[in-house]
């Protein structure tokens, strides 16, 4: 078995960090995720529970909902036209959904899983031919929305959130990082 | 055999039904109908919103009608003409006219949005969808008719005041009136709309309170 | 590295290539879970959900459980467990194939991104914003709790209280109720601000109320469609009124205002808002004079037509009633004759009517006109308002009895509501009943104890009830509020823990209607999403979590299944009725009860089996034992203002939809064009519309539907908007409501208003 090399280890430690905090269930498992961030940000597990939910939860409509149906189809429902296509893209990545017609599948979280899955995959366990498939969720399906979800976020000041705003930033230097370098310097 | 919409505007409710219809059965985009339930006598009524262009000039005309605020409507989608100018100008052959039913319709997987259908329809029938960057319009739900279903505004209507006839059966051809109610609507005669309409009229008896 | 797109689409979209990609991703050990069948070829690049045939799907029966006389039976439509589209079941005559505008938004509804997803609390204050996400078993834990140290505090559970009225009448959503007997004597708002007065009146006179088949309309020869508008608010009545008019018969709208149902009439009589009952006893009169009355019918089946026709004789004045309902007698006349010669003839008096401060006495009188007929226990005849005659459930879910030892109130007034249960024999004690209709004043005002809790479901409060800063008052003064609901609304804003409820469509319930006589299985179509629970499981969690913490403090069944539940409804009552063996029948579609014409057997439940001109009990109660004349409100500003209910949505469900604002942006205010000149209005302008209760702008729509002296807004709720009817409101009763459903009801169209230019 393959070991991660140091800097590929950071790269999938950012993806988790990232995938952990969109799926987290409560306030400690986000603060865990995030303090794994590094931000230097100080704040309070309640604040930034409270925050994370003006931002992308609810109950009231939040700044931006991380579903890429938004963004793509109908802005205004869930569980359209992309979200099944990417069910049926985790299909053909090999990947069952115990949380299907339960979350939408095109949940943020779950997308940063199944990305994060991948990746590790080819890091860990070197399978090559994965990459195609991881390829085109990165620059077909990801690219499409993410950036937009990440502006939408970012523009509404009068709910300047310094975490908030530290999550996104992260989120969009991943993409870039990811997108251009493919992750790898050399 | 020419498909055609029965529209009777004697027994429109105005309820939206079928214009939802519509939209719970394609899912269309934000802004996007297909189907319009139109208030004769309104100002919009005789302007075709298809979303991008100012419909060709022979088709606005003034209402004619006068008739009370939101209480008498016609329901109106595409034409279905036999002389279609979607077809016409289409150079992908993304609209095609149904040699056996008469059904005009749109196949989106060939589109390339050049916009030239929205230009030419006289009717706004052919809707510009921005985000996509293609036409759209209502095909007769020809895919439910080949299922034996019926289309889904008229499934849905609850009195019936949509329906599908066949125009060249001799029974309709002169049955109801080409033109709804106070608009020259057949103007563009090179088209042929199918449409057929049943026009409304106010109760024989009706009482309003003297003023004062 | 490149990547083919080319490439990946052939797999993605090619089910063979797909077939042997994964063959060999699972060749190599990597996969520990492997998709099960063959994934469909994604052929579709169309923008639009296309359609994919009957058998593409997987099809569903449910029902619209809102407060909606047609009540559609439902065909939905899934595939891969996500809902496509609906159809109205064909099976039923009355839903024919389609619902309406709102129904057609039912999948837009299910998979809004505004639906409520998770148990949330709000920290910070009540209207504060700040929430927190609190798992099911937190949110059961900290209401658990607050109930438990309640009763212990006060000795009793009359602190807390339950809201909940209409947002869903499926059957096992009594079990709300159930949940709140379960736990003890609790406080309800009781009462309905909907149809009280008019269901008083209705069982003062036959000792029910009970309509016949609204499809039996297609055979009846002359029908008055009174201030009720099918038009918009029973679309699926209009086809068996206009099949009626094809065979001839005469269609009569008498309505303040020129309605939809008024412009497709055969004649239209405008009426001066709260003189209907004049109307009603005049044209009495009439047919009496003519001898056209059913005489034996009144002498076989009536109670006091003696006393009735001699206040006709002595108090009502032909002339006065022209004078006073501003119709010309010779119109009247015409109407009441032409009734009387119709056989069969029907009236159907809508709700709308009756939401004045004399709505019962109007109900009583046109009951008695419909008898003095001879039009009642007629087939395609009577007096129709509404009917409970197929409700006629177990309630298991409702029935939940009282933990042992639970203390309540001692006063001296029964079980209220729609539909009333009877005082729990085995005690002395009942739940305390508090005005639906006066809610902010009476939640503030209680004592002895204080409403500390109040538990919201099937109900937006601040939509709905009146007097919104005194609500606010309420809310704040509350220890802890609870709004269950499906999306975030301005009651959820004033709450302290919001609970995510399921549609109709992921979970099991049985529907049927308080107007047509179908029954209808709701089925569970779709797994519930996030973490939306229904109010029954919601129920089973809270008893669930306060036996932990005392056992025997809650009865309520501890786990439940929707589906049983649904089933324990049924009884051989219903199956009798509905002609069936078994519910799971209704798995084929909607089913119709046995035809029964309702009094055809001249037999009334009043005290004296007959129809009662002369009530003893409205004398009692309403200080008048005969449906007489009583004078509606006087204004107490320029105009009256009336606001009927709109089609683009049912009180505050639909309109928030985006799909409903492509179809109905904004609302307006409809203003005669000779009022309008006077104040220099034109069409298009805001105006401010305002009296003593508050002020709303909006824009000004002009024309002569409306009355001169009357402006008409839509009760609606629009998102982004504070436009609200309400706030115009003051909570002045009507006269009847109190007898059967606890508690009067509000005169909604009895409000005045000014307005100017902005």
């Amino acid at each position: 078995m393959q070991t991660i090399q140091p800097q590929n280890a950071l790269r999938l430690d950012d993806v988790k960090h990232l995938r952990d905090i969109f799926n987290a269930q409560n306030s400690q498992e986000l603060k865990r995720a995030f303090d794994a961030l590094h931000s230097c940000i100080e704040i309070s597990e309640e604040d930034l529970e409270v925050q994370f939910n003006r931002y992308f939860i609810g109950p009231m409509e939040p700044i931006a909902d991380p579903f890429a149906s938004i963004y793509i189809d109908d802005p205004d429902v869930v569980m359209s036209k992309s979200t099944l296509h990417v069910r049926e893209l985790y299909e053909t990545m090999g990947f069952t959904n115990p949380l299907k017609n339960i979350i939408p599948d095109d949940h943020l979280g779950v997308e940063l899983d199944a990305y994060y899955q991948l990746l590790y995959l080819e890091e860990a366990k070197g399978i090559t031919y994965l990459s195609d498939l991881r390829h085109y969720f990165l620059h077909e399906h990801l690219s499409l929305w993410v950036p937009r979800f990440i502006a939408r976020a970012l523009e509404h000041s009068e709910h300047d959130s310094k975490a908030m705003t530290f999550i996104l930033l992260q989120l969009k230097s991943l993409l870039i990082r990811e997108t251009t370098t493919q992750g790898v310097t050399a | 055999m020419q498909k055609a919409f029965l529209v009777d505007g004697s027994i429109c409710l105005g309820c939206n039904t079928c214009a939802m219809a519509c939209k719970n059965q394609y899912h269309q985009d934000k802004g996007i109908l297909w189907r319009k339930v139109r208030e004769i006598g309104a100002e919009e009524y005789h302007i075709d919103n298809n979303n991008i262009l100012p419909t060709l000039v022979s088709y606005q005309k003034a209402p004619k009608a006068e008739m009370p605020m939101e209480r008498f409507y016609f329901s109106l989608a595409c034409n279905h003409c036999e002389n279609p100018a979607c077809v016409a100008i289409c150079p992908v052959g993304a609209h095609t006219k149904d040699a056996e039913t008469g059904i005009c319709k749109h196949d989106q997987t060939i589109c390339i949005g050049c916009g030239g259908c929205i230009k030419a329809c006289p009717f706004g029938a052919s809707k510009f969808n921005e985000k996509m960057g293609q036409a759209e319009k209502c095909s007769m739900c020809w895919e439910r008719q080949a299922d034996g279903k019926t289309t889904a505004c008229v499934q849905s209507c609850p009195v019936g005041a949509i329906a599908i006839i066949d125009l060249h059966d001799p029974k309709y051809k002169e049955y109801a009136n080409a033109s709804p109610i106070g608009i020259d609507y057949a103007i563009n005669a090179e088209t042929k709309p199918t449409t057929r309409f049943i026009h409304p009229s106010m109760p024989k008896e009706v009482y309003r309170l003297p003023k004062g | 590295m490149s990547y083919s797109k080319e490439n990946v689409e052939s797999i993605v979209n090619n089910g063979i290539s797909r077939r042997s990609f994964l063959k060999g991703l699972a060749a190599s050990g990597v996969l520990s879970s492997f998709p099960g069948g063959i994934l469909q070829a994604n052929e579709d690049l169309n923008t639009k959900i296309p359609y994919l045939g009957e058998k593409s799907y997987q099809t569903f029966r449910n029902a619209c459980p809102r407060n909606c006389y047609d009540t559609c039976s439902i065909k939905t439509y899934v595939k891969d467990g996500v809902m496509q589209f609906i159809e109205g079941a064909t099976e039923s005559t009355y839903t024919h194939g389609g619902c309406c505008v709102k129904g057609n938004t039912y999948v837009k509804r299910v998979y809004s991104a505004r639906r409520l997803k998770y148990p949330m609390m709000q920290v910070g204050g009540k209207g504060s914003g700040n929430w927190k996400r609190i798992s099911w078993d937190q949110a059961m834990d900290i209401i658990a709790k607050k109930l438990l140290e309640m009763k212990k505090e006060d000795g009793t559970l009359l602190g807390a209280a339950l809201t909940k009225y209409s947002g869903n009448f499926g059957i096992t959503h009594y079990g709300i109720e159930g949940m709140f007997n379960s736990i003890g004597y609790t406080t309800r708002l009781a009462g309905t601000p909907c149809w009280p007065a008019g269901i008083d009146a209705q069982n003062l006179d036959m000792g029910d109320m009970w309509c016949n088949d609204p499809e039996e309309m297609k055979d009846s020869k002359f029908i008055i469609l009174w201030g009720v508008n099918p038009a918009s608010n029973s679309i699926h009545s209009m086809k068996y009124i206009y099949e009626a008019k094809k065979k001839g018969a005469k269609v009569i709208v008498i309505d303040p205002v020129f309605t939809e149902a008024a412009s497709k009439a055969s004649q239209y009589i405008q009426i001066k808002a709260g003189t209907d009952g004049l109307l009603a006893l005049g044209m009495a009169k009439i047919i009496i004079d003519a001898n056209l009355h059913d005489q034996k019918w009144l002498d076989a089946n009536s109670k006091g037509y003696k006393e009735y026709k001699a206040y006709l004789d002595k108090e009502v004045k032909l002339d006065n009633v022209s004078k006073i309902t501003g119709i010309p007698l010779a119109m009247i006349k015409e109407l009441a004759l032409s009734f009387a010669k119709a056989k069969p003839a029907t009236i159907w008096m809508g709700y709308g009517m009756q939401r004045h401060t004399n709505g019962g006495s109007m109900i009583r009188a046109i009951d008695a006109f419909v008898a003095v007929s001879g039009n009642i226990g007629k087939y395609a005849g009577g007096a129709r308002y509404g009917h409970l005659n197929t409700w006629g459930f177990n309630y298991a879910a409702l029935s939940m009895p009282k933990p042992e030892g639970s203390v309540g109130y001692t006063g001296p007034e029964g079980a209220k509501g729609d539909v009333a249960q009877g005082k729990d024999a085995k005690s002395n004690y009942t739940d305390r009943f508090l005005n639906i209709n006066k809610t902010a004043r009476e939640l503030i005002n209680a004592k002895e104890p204080k409403v500390r809790l109040l538990w919201v479901a099937c109900k937006n409060v601040f939509a709905q009830d009146f007097d919104r800063n005194q609500l606010i008052r309420a809310f704040q003064q509350l220890d802890l509020v609870v709004v269950a609901d499906q999306f975030f609304n301005e009651t959820a804003k004033w709450a302290d823990i919001v609970l995510p409820v399921a549609t109709q469509f992921e979970e099991y319930d049985v529907n049927v209607s308080y107007w047509h006589y179908w029954l209808t299985l709701n089925e569970q179509a779709i797994k519930p999403l996030f973490e939306v629970k229904s109010d029954l499981e919601i129920a089973a969690m809270l008893s669930k979590r306060m036996n932990q913490l005392q056992a025997g403090s809650c009865t309520f069944p501890q786990s439940v299944d929707t589906k049983a539940m649904m089933a324990k409804e049924f009884n051989p009552g219903i199956y009798e009725q509905f002609g069936i063996k078994s519910w799971e029948e209704l798995k084929n579609g909607p089913v119709k009860a046995k035809a029964v014409i309702p009094y055809a057997d001249g037999k009334f439940k009043t005290p004296s089996g007959k129809f009662e001109f002369y009530s003893d009990k409205a004398l009692e109660l309403f200080g008048s034992a005969l449906p007489t004349y009583l004078e509606v409100r006087k204004p107490y500003d320029k105009f009256r203002m009336t606001s009927p209910h709109s089609r683009w949505s049912l009180h505050s469900q639909f309109q928030n939809l985006e799909w409903m604002e492509d179809v109905h942006p904004e609302p307006y205010v409809y203003i005669n064009p000779d009022d309008a000149e006077a104040k220099m209005v034109k069409e298009g302008d805001t105006v401010a519309v305002f009296n003593k209760q508050g002020l709303l702008r909006l824009k000004a729509k002009l024309t002569d539907n409306v009355q001169a002296g009357t402006v008409l807004m839509y009760e609606q709720w629009y998102n982004n908007n504070i436009y609200n009817v309400n706030e115009l409101v003051d909570d002045t009763s009507s006269d009847m409501g109190a007898f059967k459903t606890g508690a009067p009801g509000v005169a909604l169209h009895d409000t005045f208003v000014n307005f100017r230019k902005l």
